[in-house]
C-alpha cells in the first residue's frame, strides 16, 4: 500500500475514532443531564411540597409584636363578599399575613435587605421619604380668633390652692451635648422617612418634622379656656420629638425646628393657659436616655424631667427620681424599627426604662364614653415588645388613677401617646389623675371636667399632634361631642 | 392573586401541579388548567369573569365564522366588527373617563366622567383576542373549533393578567399535543425562581428607593437626586416586568407550553429601534404586525403608521397624557433614526450609540413615571439642569448620597444583570468538557434557584402582596 493511501486510511480511522468518542461523550452527557435534571426536579418538588405543608399545618401567627398589631383574620363569608372578591382576597391576605413565626422572618428580611449596600460601622442609614423642609414651614398661619370671656386679670386672681401669677421658671439647667451641631452619615429607609444615625455608640432612628404652628390646636385650647371656670387651671406641654435634639448637623435642613413651631403655637394661646416649655430641660439631658432609640416615643426619664417643669409651675409635689423604683426591660425594639425594618436597629436593641411611683396607683378603666369597664393598676404587665404600652395600656380607654395622695387636687391629662409616660409622675402631686386620649374621648371635655370636679387640666402631647390631624380631634372634644 | 405572593407560590401553584400531573388525558389536563385559570382570574374580583368569558365566547364564535367566510366581503365585515367590539370594550373600561375629560376640556361641557374600574388583564387578553381574529382572517391560523381550547388560550393563568401577549400560533399546537419533559420542568422551575428573584429582590428593593424620592413633590429634589432616582426607576421597570415575564414563561413551561421571549437585554441596544425589538417584544410585534401598515394614511402611510403605532403604544400603557407623550417621544426618535439611516447609525462609535440610547431611555422612563403633568414638568426641569441653573435645586444632597451608599450593592447587581452575563456563564458551564463541571453547574443551578425562592419567600413575609407595575394595563 502506498504512503498516501496509508495516510488517508489513517486519517479516516482517526476521524472515525474521534466521531465515535464524540458520540460516546455526547451520550454520556445526555444521560448525565437526564439524571441530574430528574434529581433536580424531584428536589424542587419535594421542597415545594414541604414548604406548602408547613405553611398549611404549622399554627399561624395571630399578632405581630414588632408591628404591634393583630394580624389579618380569616374573612367572613357572605354572598356579597364572595362576589365582590373581598372573601377570596381576604383568604390570600390571611395566608400571607399570618405566616408562622412572622416576626422572626420580618427580622430576617431586615438583615437580608441590609445587604443591599454600605450600612453600619460609622455609616448611618436613611429610611423613607426624607425631604428638605420648606423654609417657611413654621410661618404664621391665618390668625386665630382669640376673643376670651375671662379677662387676663380674672385668670390671674383665680383662687386655686396653688394659684399665683404664673410662677417664675426655675433656673435654666446647663445643656448637655448638642448632637445637632455634629455631622453624621445616615442610613436612609425609603418608606417612612426615617434616618438612622449613630450616637454615643448606638443607633437611633429619627422621624423628621415637617413644621407647622398649630392654629387649630390653639383654637381648641382657647375654646376650652372660655368654657371652663377660671378656677380650673389649664396647662399645655408641647413635647418635641427626638429629631429636635439628635438630628446631625448635615441633616438639619430635612427637619423643621420644633422649638420654633411650639413658640409660634404658644404665642396663639390666650391668657389663662399656662405654657410648660420643656425645651431647655430636654437639652440639659441629651446624653441620658430621655428618648427611646428604636421607637417614636420619648422615654420615661424624659417624661420625668419634663413633668418636673410642669410640677414646678403647678405647685405640685414632685419627688426626686431616686424615690422611684427604676425598672428595665432589655432588648426593646419599637415602632421605628417596625416601620423602617432597619437592620442597624434590629441588631442594636435598646434598654427600656420606667419608674414605679412611690405612691399607690389603683386605676379604674372606662370606655370612650366613660362607662366603667374594670379596675386594675396604672402600670401594666406587658412583654418587652410592647413595653411602652405599660403606661395604662391602649389609648382607647379612659383611666382614673386614685393615688394615695390626699390633697383634693384632681388633674385631667389630655394627651396623645406621648402623654402616657407623664402619668406616673403626676401621681405624687394629685389625688386623682384622669387620663384622656384626645383621639378616643366622646364626652364634651369642658362638661366632663366640670362634672368630675377636676381642678387642673394638662394637655400633654408631641409637636406632631399639635400641628397634625390630632388637632382636629382636640378641637372636636372641646367644641362638639 | 399575584405570582410574587406566598398564597400563589405555596398553595395555588403546588395544588395546580399536583392535580394536573395526576390526571391522565390531555383533555382533562386542559380542563384542570382552565378551572385553575378562571379561579386565578376571579380571585380578585369574580364579576370580571363575566367579561372574560363573554369575550372568549364572542371571539371564538366570530373566529369560526370568519374562518368559514374566508376572504369574502362578509369575512371582512365580520373581522372589522370583531376587532371593533374588542376595541370598544377596551375603550369603555380603560379610556372612557380620559376621553370624556378631554371632551369636557375642549368643548367646555360638564359631561359626567365615568369612573369604571378596569378589569385586570383587559389590555392583554383583548390584544390576544384581536391577534387571533386577524390571524384567522389573514389565514395565518386555522380557527379553533374547540371552545375549551380557545378558552384555555385566552385565560391561561401564566399570561392572563400581565402578559406576555401570546400569539395564538404559539399555543395552537400545544393546546392539543404537548408533553412535559424533565427538561421542561427543570427549565420552567429555574426560570420561575430567577424571575421571582428579579421581581422580589431587585425590583422591589429598587422601588422602595424610587418611591422615597419620586413619591412626593419633586420640585426641590436635587439634580443628582433626580438622575439617581430615574435611573433606578428604569432598572425597576425592567426587572419588575422582565421578572414577571420570566415567571410567566417558566410556569407555562412547567405545564408544557413554550412561550416566546418578551425581553432580550434591552439596555444593550445601540438604537431606539433596537430597544423596541428587545423590550416588551410581544407588544412591539403586535403593533408592528397588526397596526403599522393600516392603510388609512394614504401616501403618508409610513409616517402615519409610525404615528399610529407610537401613539397607540403610549396610550396602551395608560389613559393619561404622559403615556401618550412617552409613546410619541419614542416615535420621534424612531423617525429620526429612520431619517439618519441605518448605515450612518452603524458608523457611529459604539460608546456614543449606547450612551445616546441610555439617555433617551432613562429620560423616557421619567416621562412614563409622572402622570401628574406638573410633577413631570419639575422632572424635566430638574434633569435638564434648568432648575439648578435657576437656583431652585442643588447639584447634590446628602440623602441621595446616603441612599446610594445604602443600596450600592443592589444597584451594581442590577446593572450587571442588564448584560447577558447569565446566558454566557450558563453556556460556558453547560458546554464544559468535564462532566464534573457540567454536573456541578446543573445541580448547583437548581440549588441556587431553591435558595433564591426561600430568600424571596422571607422577603415576601414583610408585605402582603406586590402588584406588578404592568398589572394596571
Amino acid at each position: 500500500m502506498s504512503d498516501s493511501n496509508r495516510k488517508s486510511e489513517d486519517n479516516e480511522l482517526r476521524a472515525e475514532r474521534i466521531a465515535r468518542r464524540k458520540k460516546i461523550r455526547e451520550t454520556r452527557r445526555r444521560k448525565l443531564n437526564l439524571r441530574i435534571t430528574k434529581r433536580s426536579v424531584k428536589m424542587f418538588l419535594i421542597f415545594l411540597a414541604i414548604m406548602t405543608a408547613l405553611l398549611i399545618v404549622v399554627p399561624r401567627s395571630k399578632i405581630s409584636n414588632i408591628e404591634k398589631r393583630s394580624l389579618t383574620e380569616w374573612p367572613k363569608f357572605s354572598a356579597s363578599s364572595l362576589l365582590s372578591g373581598e372573601y377570596t382576597t381576604g383568604i390570600s391576605q390571611f395566608y400571607d399575613d399570618t405566616v408562622p413565626f412572622r416576626d422572626t422572618f420580618k427580622n430576617m428580611n431586615s438583615n437580608l435587605r441590609s445587604l443591599s449596600g454600605i450600612q453600619g460601622g460609622e455609616m448611618a442609614q436613611a429610611v423613607g421619604n426624607i425631604k428638605k423642609v420648606n423654609p417657611g414651614a413654621n410661618a404664621e398661619e391665618k390668625p386665630v380668633d382669640t376673643t376670651a370671656e375671662d379677662t387676663a386679670e380674672d385668670v390671674a386672681s383665680a383662687d386655686t390652692s396653688a394659684a399665683e401669677a404664673v410662677p417664675a421658671a426655675t433656673a435654666t439647667p446647663e445643656p448637655q451635648k448638642d448632637f445637632t451641631k455634629e455631622d453624621a452619615e445616615g442610613e436612609y429607609s425609603p418608606d417612612n422617612g426615617v434616618l438612622v444615625v449613630k450616637e454615643n455608640g448606638h443607633w437611633r432612628g429619627l422621624e423628621f418634622f415637617g413644621g407647622g404652628t398649630g392654629g387649630t390646636f390653639a383654637e381648641a385650647l382657647n375654646g376650652l379656656r372660655d368654657r371652663l371656670d377660671s378656677s380650673v387651671r389649664i396647662y399645655v406641654m408641647g413635647i418635641p420629638t427626638a429629631c429636635e435634639y439628635y438630628t446631625p448637623a448635615n441633616y438639619l435642613e430635612y427637619t423643621a425646628s420644633q422649638k420654633e413651631s411650639l413658640d409660634a403655637f404658644y404665642s396663639k394661646l390666650n391668657d389663662g393657659i399656662e405654657v410648660v416649655d420643656i425645651d431647655e430641660t430636654m437639652k440639659a439631658h441629651t446624653e441620658e436616655p430621655i428618648y427611646t432609640r428604636t421607637d417614636h416615643h420619648w422615654g420615661s426619664l424624659g417624661a420625668y424631667y419634663a413633668t418636673g417643669v410642669f410640677a414646678d409651675i403647678a405647685g405640685a409635689d414632685y419627688p426626686s427620681l431616686d424615690q422611684y423604683e427604676e425598672k428595665t426591660k432589655e432588648g426593646y425594639l419599637g415602632s421605628i424599627y417596625a416601620s423602617s425594618g432597619s437592620a442597624l436597629l434590629l441588631n442594636d436593641p435598646e434598654t427600656f426604662y420606667w419608674y414605679v411611683p412611690p405612691v399607690e396607683t389603683p386605676t379604674d378603666y372606662y370606655d370612650t364614653y366613660f362607662n366603667f369597664q374594670y379596675s386594675g393598676d396604672m402600670l401594666l404587665e406587658v412583654d418587652t415588645a410592647n413595653a411602652y404600652m405599660m403606661f395604662l395600656g391602649p389609648d382607647d380607654e379612659i383611666a382614673v388613677t386614685h393615688s394615695s395622695v390626699d390633697n383634693g387636687r384632681k388633674i385631667a391629662c389630655v394627651k396623645d401617646s406621648f402623654g402616657c409616660a407623664v402619668i406616673p409622675f403626676l401621681t405624687p402631686g394629685f389625688d386623682e389623675i384622669y387620663t384622656i386620649d384626645m383621639r378616643y374621648f366622646y364626652p364634651n371635655l369642658a362638661t366632663f371636667v366640670e362634672e368630675q370636679g377636676i381642678t387642673d387640666v394638662l394637655i400633654a402631647c408631641c409637636t406632631f399632634s399639635i400641628v397634625g390631624p390630632n388637632a382636629d380631634e382636640m378641637y372636636n372634644i372641646v367644641y362638639y361631642n | 392573586m399575584a405570582f410574587s405572593d406566598l398564597f400563589f407560590l405555596f398553595f395555588f401553584l403546588p395544588l395546580c401541579l399536583l392535580i394536573y400531573f395526576h390526571t391522565g388525558r390531555l383533555r382533562t389536563k386542559n380542563t384542570v388548567l382552565i378551572v385553575f385559570s378562571l379561579i386565578f382570574y376571579a380571585w380578585g374580583k369574580p364579576v370580571w369573569l363575566v367579561l372574560l368569558l363573554g369575550s372568549a365566547v364572542f371571539n371564538w364564535f366570530f373566529g369560526l365564522k370568519i374562518g368559514e367566510a374566508g376572504e369574502s366581503k362578509l369575512g371582512k365585515i365580520l373581522t372589522g366588527s370583531a376587532v371593533a367590539v374588542n376595541l370598544v370594550m377596551l375603550f369603555v373600561f380603560k379610556y372612557a373617563g380620559f376621553f370624556v375629560e378631554i371632551l369636557n376640556g375642549i368643548l367646555r361641557t360638564s359631561i359626567p366622567v365615568p369612573n369604571l374600574t378596569q378589569p385586570i388583564g383587559l389590555s392583554f387578553y383583548t390584544f390576544m383576542a384581536i391577534s387571533y381574529i386577524l390571524d384567522v382572517a389573514w389565514e395565518t391560523s386555522e380557527p379553533q373549533k374547540s371552545f375549551k381550547n380557545f378558552l384555555l388560550y385566552i385565560s391561561f393563568f401564566p399570561h392572563m393578567t400581565a402578559g406576555p401577549i401570546v400569539r395564538y400560533e404559539t399555543m395552537e399546537k400545544e393546546l392539543t399535543a404537548r408533553k412535559v419533559r424533565n427538561s421542561d420542568m427543570y427549565e420552567g422551575i429555574v426560570r420561575l425562581c430567577l424571575g421571582l428573584a428579579k421581581k422580589v429582590i431587585i425590583a422591589d428593593g429598587l422601588n422602595v428607593v424610587v418611591t422615597s424620592f419620586f413619591g412626593n413633590d419633586i420640585s426641590g429634589l436635587s439634580f443628582a437626586g433626580t438622575w439617581y432616582t430615574v435611573i433606578l426607576y428604569s432598572l425597576y421597570v425592567y426587572f419588575d416586568f422582565s421578572g414577571y415575564s420570566d415567571m410567566a414563561i417558566g410556569i407555562a413551561r412547567m405545564f408544557g407550553f413554550h412561550f416566546e421571549e418578551n425581553f432580550n437585554y434591552p439596555f444593550m441596544c445601540s438604537s431606539i429601534a433596537e430597544f423596541w425589538n428587545r423590550w416588551h417584544i410581544s407588544l412591539g410585534t403586535f403593533f408592528r404586525d397588526y397596526l403599522l401598515y393600516v392603510p388609512i394614511f394614504g401616501k403618508r402611510r409610513k409616517y402615519g403608521g409610525l404615528f399610529l403605532v407610537w401613539f397607540s403604544t403610549g396610550l396602551w400603557h395608560g389613559a393619561s397624557w404622559n403615556y401618550i407623550f412617552w409613546g410619541l417621544y419614542y416615535g420621534l426618535f424612531i423617525l429620526l433614526e429612520g431619517l439618519i439611516g441605518k448605515k450612518r447609525l452603524k458608523s457611529w462609535p459604539a460608546w456614543w450609540k449606547h450612551l445616546y440610547c441610555i439617555l433617551i431611555i432613562v429620560i423616557g422612563f421619567g416621562i412614563f413615571y409622572f402622570e401628574d403633568l406638573g410633577q413631570l414638568g419639575y422632572f424635566l426641569r430638574n434633569i435638564s439642569g434648568i432648575s439648578m441653573v435657576l437656583g431652585k435645586i442643588t447639584l447634590g444632597d446628602i440623602v441621595t448620597m446616603t441612599s446610594l451608599k445604602n443600596n450600592i450593592f443592589l444597584i451594581l447587581i442590577a446593572l450587571l444583570l442588564c448584560f447577558p452575563v447569565f446566558p454566557k456563564v450558563r453556556a460556558a458551564f453547560e458546554n464544559a468538557r468535564e462532566d464534573k463541571v457540567f454536573a456541578i453547574w446543573k445541580q448547583g443551578l437548581m440549588v441556587v434557584s431553591i435558595i433564591l425562592m426561600v430568600v424571596c419567600a422571607i422577603m415576601l413575609v414583610d408585605s402582603t402582596s406586590h402588584t406588578f407595575l404592568y398589572w394596571q394595563f
